[in-house]
């Protein structure tokens, strides 16, 4: 009875230490990939950006606008189009992120959380825009892509 | 005195083409240069292959171009979808407000319109409808994100083109203090916030600077609220037989370049998103209801509006609209 319990405890202390290994997505990889896509985005580097993200993307962004949150649903191509038309008409940009935390998924994934602060000139005005992202990335052709993407954003 | 003879037997030998060129005004906010002028300088040529050689006068202001027509000083004119109703009401629906969801029903709908089933209800009095180019989607700018509703837009100052009644009807229904605009001076008012509302393609986006009354506190609704259309009207006794047929089989051929020029354009717009998840049905809904209405009110053509269903319910066969027969 205790042999069977130890057996036990030691097979689902192998899978917790094995998880990382398991996963699709390994933390080193995650950890690159979030690099090149933050530096993409602070250098307006949109083919980058493209091929980062999946083509069956979900995008949602939950704006927050004083006491009220909407969603939207974006197609990948919208959300990559926003970047490309903010660095048309936006002077001054300064993007900040902080440190991400990486989660593995229960089925190899890997959720990334940052936050990531913009400020930005936009038709003469300071603005200001604030980003709590999450990220899920996953292997897709072999590669690693995000494949969901949700903000809660607040612009001021 | 015999090379004046000559000269003028030359003159005189030439004339009958000169005088047949026909006059095609071309309405182009620009004037003769860029879109739809370039466009339009290539039909000239057609024309000429054609035996109906026209000479293009570009005019700025579409009324102009309109009433010029009816009185004969032009006798074709490339005008505005919305403002062609008035010479063919059917060819006029196709800007009809949520009629036709995206450009690939678009390009299927224009497609019909070559069609010679079609070619008695293109023709309507002294004027023929002769070609249609696509605009692009008419989009809602707004100059306040936090205008997030239907029900919101109610109260708000919305431009709406002096002539065409359904915008003014439409203003009405979602309860919108309605300003009578044209196309020459709607954006001004949106970018001098006379106006909190405007309806507009994306080509007017950078040309008329539209970013700026959209602002960094503003949204451009990504959803089409109706596909706007530049239409050929021409006076048929002023073309030979056979001739607008060729023409709509030239422009429906020119669909894709000009699609090329729209899909750019929406690339450019900022804050280009869609409606709020939770709003997306009521908007849906309100453009139906809107359409249905303004056909039983008489103005959009019964006729293009069942063509129209057709190719909507063609393409997503799962629509509530495709089991009525509302339409």
């Amino acid at each position: 009875m205790i042999a069977s319990k130890m057996k036990a405890i030691a097979m689902i202390l192998m899978l917790l230490v094995s998880m990382p290994l398991l996963a699709d997505v390994s933390r080193p990889d995650a950890v690159a990939l979030v690099q090149r896509y933050q530096d993409a985005l602070r250098t307006n580097q949109h083919a980058q950006l493209r091929e980062m993200l999946d083509q069956q993307a979900r995008v949602r962004i939950d704006l927050v606008q004083g006491e009220s949150i909407q969603r939207f649903t974006l197609t990948p191509a919208r959300f990559l189009q926003q970047f490309e038309a903010l660095a048309r008409f936006a002077r001054e940009r300064r993007l900040d992120f902080s440190s991400p935390r990486y989660h593995i998924q229960p089925q190899g994934d890997m959720k990334v959380v940052f936050r990531q602060t913009e400020r930005r000139v936009l038709f003469g005005e300071n603005t200001h825009q604030q980003d709590e992202v999450e990220l899920l990335l996953a292997r897709r052709d072999g590669e690693i892509r995000i494949v969901d993407v949700h903000s809660q954003s607040r612009l001021w | 005195m015999r090379r004046i003879i000559t000269l003028l037997c030359c003159a005189w030998m030439l004339s009958p083409t000169l005088l047949m060129a026909r006059t095609l005004c071309v309405f182009s906010l620009v004037g003769a240069h860029g879109e739809p002028w370039g466009t339009m300088q290539d039909f000239a040529v057609m024309s000429r292959e054609w035996g109906a050689p026209v000479s293009l006068r570009p005019i700025t202001d579409e009324r102009i171009a309109a009433e010029d027509l009816r009185a004969g000083v032009c006798d074709a004119a490339l005008i505005s979808g919305i403002r062609a109703r008035q010479f063919n009401q059917f060819a006029g629906s196709l800007d009809a407000i949520g009629g036709l969801p995206d450009y690939a029903a678009l390009r299927a709908m224009t497609g019909l319109l070559t069609r010679p089933e079609l070619e008695a209800d293109l023709r309507q009095g002294p004027y023929e409808v002769a070609g249609v180019l696509p605009l692009g989607a008419a989009y809602i700018f707004l100059n306040d994100r936090r205008i997030n509703s239907v029900e919101k837009i109610a109260g708000k100052r919305l431009a709406v083109l002096e002539h065409d009644p359904a915008q003014q009807m439409m203003a009405q229904r979602i309860g919108a203090q309605a300003v009578s605009s044209d196309v020459s001076n709607f954006a001004g008012k949106f970018n001098n916030r006379v106006v909190d509302v405007i309806a507009a393609p994306a080509v007017a986006y950078m040309p008329l600077e539209l970013y700026r009354g959209v602002g960094g506190q503003g949204v451009v609704l990504d959803m089409p609220v109706a596909q706007l259309t530049l239409q050929l009207v021409l006076r048929q006794d002023r073309f030979p037989e056979g001739f607008s047929a060729r023409a709509r089989e030239y422009f429906h051929g020119l669909f894709d370049r000009a699609m090329r020029e729209v899909i750019a354009a929406e690339s450019e717009m900022l804050f280009f998103f869609p409606p709020p998840d939770a709003d997306q049905g009521r908007y849906q809904l309100l453009l139906q209801e809107s359409r249905i209405a303004l056909t039983e009110a008489g103005h959009y053509h019964p006729k293009m509006m069942r063509l129209m269903k057709r190719v909507r319910c063609s393409r997503h066969p799962d629509q509530a609209e495709c089991s009525d027969d509302r339409e």
